[in-house]
């Protein structure tokens, strides 16, 4: 027990280490438009860029947490980001060439499919 | 805020212009669900001016001023036309089939769900991401990148591989196919050689005792293999190998969708060895000459009213020969060469039926039987070894649950029939041993979980066998779960396991050796040994954690191994001699192992291991360490991708010393030294995807190109009596490198 305790102890400090070390880090949260879990994947691979730490989007909320640092990357390119591979936000919108190109499940504007799956 | 105001005003002016409108073309399934209608024409009122939907329903069609009114049709369903204004930016239709057609729903099976199976015994689950890091080639090459699996070579002449789990040799870890009986019985030296890569989908390893329900004979882990199924692989999938060792590969598994109701999966695999290797000039080829051609095909029955029916069939044929260079089989008994060949036939059938009780996800019911006819023909210089196996398994298991889901059980009988032949031939001095046996083993088990949903599990088990040699065997197993934290889990487990020893057809090196085998006594069922028996408890801790916003976990485990019964086999009383007697007084393990996974940059992760082990047996001279056993094994493997999908991945081991058995007795030039030493071992792989469809990867294997210069003691004089191959501690082939492809249809 003494052991496990140490153990979280060493995970925690050093992971408090590092938080410090990253303070220039901002995070955002940001709506997009979307609807499945094919959606999820997609977003979250067009935010793999250089500035941005992690994206995880809520498939339920629709609401995408963004870690990135402003030094690197501005909002705005993460919402043109999001926008390019087809999924609008409230300030970048997804061209119709672009969206039309959606799996069926994804096509958002045209229905909510929250509750479907990758099928 | 200005940047973005310049953004919708570009969006904007660009819509204005916009020529073409966009629209969606659905149909409501019986579920009253929408579905995409790909193919539906959709063209202007009175014009020729038309488009298609594609396969997501989407339909784009440039404006035209010569008509206000979109047609859209389908075959087999009514047309509609649709009202259009240069307002309309983009419709969405619903065409209404025009008869009434049924719909068929076909449901997708899934597997008794393994991770409910599982979900209180410590399960590492290896994918086929896993899988691919090591591109060759079989079941015995798949545990590269897993520090709790070692793969050592039994021999420096065979190629044979085996593993090893807490540092017990191989046959100790119960290897299940699709959890029916896999590696057993005759199949134990060669058969993880069987189970081409290409066709496993997921590998689950099992640390310590298993679940009762699959038997009586883990003692120091579970491998279940899961191989490809027709209701979820590819269409096609093709893949080709080579490397410079000469070895050449083939692999295809194809399925076929025959009705709604039925499917059917071929996994056909094909490889050769065609050239005689000789890198470290003994005069003995590296790996054996030879061919292999095996086949499965599968079935699977899915009516949709909750039964399902599976069969598979199986052929595999493997010819092997090797010895020394120039070797052919007309040499054969004779002092001209030395040789050897492994010539193994095997035929399977396994059929499966399931049902689960309606709105009862938790009741269902499911037989399993199998057949195998395993047919072994070998020599090895004067040695001669025949064998043939016939078995049937089979098992029933009923389960359901007790009051409310926290309480579940699972109940059912099996049968096991075994029958031997074997004979091992000493044709030089005319000594041959006879060990044929029959083995019936009826059962019964019970398995009862308790699961509060939240932070406790406790899965019992009881197994009870009568087993027509031993009498009755009793089989308790105990796997507790605690979920400290939301990112902490602890795991226990304790159980006793047993199993008949092959003690031939297991260690098959001490038969490429001079070595005469001394059995204890002389005939007997089994060879004169009651089953091997042990007591294994393990515990184990796993911690997510999450570093710099990238996810990590640390696992630390312990398991120790107890036999109270072992067929020991005896290396180190006399060199010129294999004595395998009963277990006097102690036989254990000691296993520890820390590993630490960490994704350190986006795509790029990092597993570091160690595992330290500590195998000692009581020995007729006393107690020794368990020759041949790495006692310490350090582990990196770095694997990065880019976002354009080209993988990188390296890995490096450290394997400790490792002791060798006594050669004291010998004289001074086919001496050994009394510990290997110790050694690292690097490989490495790039490979790149092109779409879904084309990967190409090229690799190394063995970087540093480290290799035993001499592997095999008394090379020089096969036929003389310090001739053994079987003190193999280290690589006897050394750099390899080897390119291949996959092509794969969805």
């Amino acid at each position: 027990m003494k052991t496990i305790k140490a153990l979280v102890l060493i995970i925690f400090i050093s992971s408090a280490g590092f938080a410090e070390a990253q303070s220039k880090t901002v995070t955002a949260n940001l709506k997009v438009y979307g609807n499945c879990a094919m959606c999820k994947r997609r977003i979250e691979t067009a935010l793999d860029a250089k500035g941005i730490k992690a994206a995880t989007w809520n498939t339920k909320t629709k609401m995408l947490e963004v870690v990135y640092l402003p030094e690197k990357i501005s909002e705005q390119k993460i919402h043109d980001l999001i926008a390019s591979v087809g999924h609008d936000t409230d300030k970048a919108k997804a061209k119709d060439e672009v969206y039309a190109n959606l799996p069926f499940c994804c096509l958002y504007r045209d229905h909510d499919h929250s509750g479907m799956t990758d099928n | 805020m200005k940047n973005w105001l310049w953004t919708a005003c570009v969006v904007l002016a660009v819509q204005a212009h916009a020529q073409k409108i966009m629209g969606l073309v659905v149909e409501k399934n019986a579920k009253g669900v929408e579905q995409p209608l790909a193919g539906a024409n959709v063209y202007w009122l009175g014009t020729s001016i038309g488009t298609t939907t594609r396969d997501n329903g989407v339909f784009m069609i440039d404006r035209t001023d010569n008509s206000d009114r979109l047609v859209i049709s389908y075959v087999g369903y009514k047309a509609d036309t649709v009202a259009v204004t240069t307002e309309t930016k983009s419709l969405k239709v619903e065409l209404k089939s025009d008869a009434y057609l049924e719909e068929v729903v076909v449901q997708g099976w899934k597997p008794s769900s393994r991770s409910d199976f599982f979900s209180g015994i410590n399960v590492i689950q290896m994918d086929e991401k896993e899988l691919f890091k090591a591109a060759c080639c079989n079941l015995s090459e798949s545990f590269e990148t897993n520090p709790a699996v070692d793969v050592a070579f039994t021999d420096a002449i065979t190629g044979t591989r085996q593993i090893q789990m807490l540092g017990l040799a191989g046959p100790n870890t119960m290897i299940s196919v699709e959890n029916m009986p896999g590696v057993r019985g005759l199949a134990a030296s060669q058969g993880i050689q069987f189970i081409p890569g290409t066709w496993i989908n997921s590998i689950q390893v099992t640390k310590g005792t298993g679940s009762v329900v699959n038997g009586y004979e883990s003692v120091a882990g579970q491998i279940n293999v899961e191989l490809k199924k027709p209701q979820e692989s590819e269409t096609l999938y093709v893949n080709g190998y080579a490397n410079n060792g000469g070895r050449l590969e083939t692999n295809l598994v194809a399925t076929v969708q025959a009705g709604k109701k039925w499917a059917t999966t071929f996994l056909v695999h094909g490889s050769a060895r065609p050239f005689e290797m000789d890198q470290n000039k003994d005069a003995f080829l590296d790996f054996p000459l030879g061919t292999q051609a095996n086949v499965i095909n599968r079935w699977v029955y899915n009516p949709g009213n909750g039964w399902l029916g599976q069969f598979s069939l199986r052929y595999l044929n493997d010819r092997k020969q090797g010895g020394q260079t120039n070797f052919d089989r007309d040499n054969k008994f004779t002092t001209n060469r030395y040789g050897l060949e492994i010539n193994t036939d095997r035929y399977e059938a396994v059929g499966k039926l399931g049902y689960q009780f309606p709105g009862k996800p938790y009741k269902s019911v499911g037989f399993q039987i199998s057949g195998t006819v395993h047919e072994h023909d070998s020599y090895f210089g004067f040695t001669e070894h025949v064998a043939d196996e016939r078995s049937v398994y089979g098992n029933a298991i009923y389960q359901s649950i007790i009051g409310n889901t926290s309480h579940k059980f699972k109940t059912g009988v099996s049968f096991l029939y075994d029958r031997f032949r074997e004979t091992l031939d000493y044709t030089q001095t005319g000594s041959v041993f006879d060990f044929g046996r029959v083995e019936v083993v009826p059962g019964g088990f019970v398995e009862y979980t308790y699961d509060d949903l939240k932070k406790f599990s406790v899965i019992a088990g009881l197994r009870v066998d009568y087993h027509n040699l031993f009498g009755v065997l009793v089989t308790p197993r105990l796997h507790t779960r605690w979920n400290m934290t939301e990112s902490t889990v602890l795991r226990t487990s304790v159980g006793r396991g047993y199993r008949v020893a092959n003690v031939v057809a297991e260690n098959t090196a001490f038969l490429v050796s001079s070595r005469q085998l001394v059995l204890e006594r002389a005939v007997g069922d089994a060879y004169g040994f009651r089953p091997d028996e042990a007591w294994n408890y393990g515990v184990s801790l796993n911690q997510d954690f999450t570093l710099d916003y990238r996810p990590g976990t640390l696992s630390l485990d312990y398991f120790f191994t107890d036999f109270r019964n072992q067929a020991v086999l005896d290396y180190d009383l006399n060199p010129q001699q294999i004595n395998i007697y009963a277990l006097r007084g102690k036989s254990y393990s000691h296993s520890m192992q820390a590993q630490l996974d960490y994704q350190l940059a986006r795509r790029l992760d990092v597993r570091l291991a160690y595992r330290y082990l500590d195998v000692q047996t009581d020995y007729q001279g006393g107690r020794l360490e368990r020759p041949l056993v790495s006692r310490g094994r350090a582990f990196v493997n770095v694997a990065y991708a880019t976002k354009n999908l080209w993988k990188f991945d390296y890995t490096v081991q450290r394997l400790g010393v490792q002791r060798l058995p006594s050669t004291a007795s010998n004289p001074t030039e086919y001496r050994l030294e009394n510990f290997s030493d110790p050694y690292w071992i690097m490989n490495a792989q790039v490979s790149k995807d092109w779409g879904e469809r084309w990967s190409v990867y090229v690799g190394v294997e063995n970087l540093g190109n480290f290799r035993l210069d001499n592997p095999i003691v008394g090379a020089a004089d096969p036929f003389g009596p310090f001739f053994d191959s079987s003190m193999v501690w280290g690589p006897v082939f050394g750099r390899m490198v080897y390119t291949g492809f996959r092509y794969r249809v969805k």
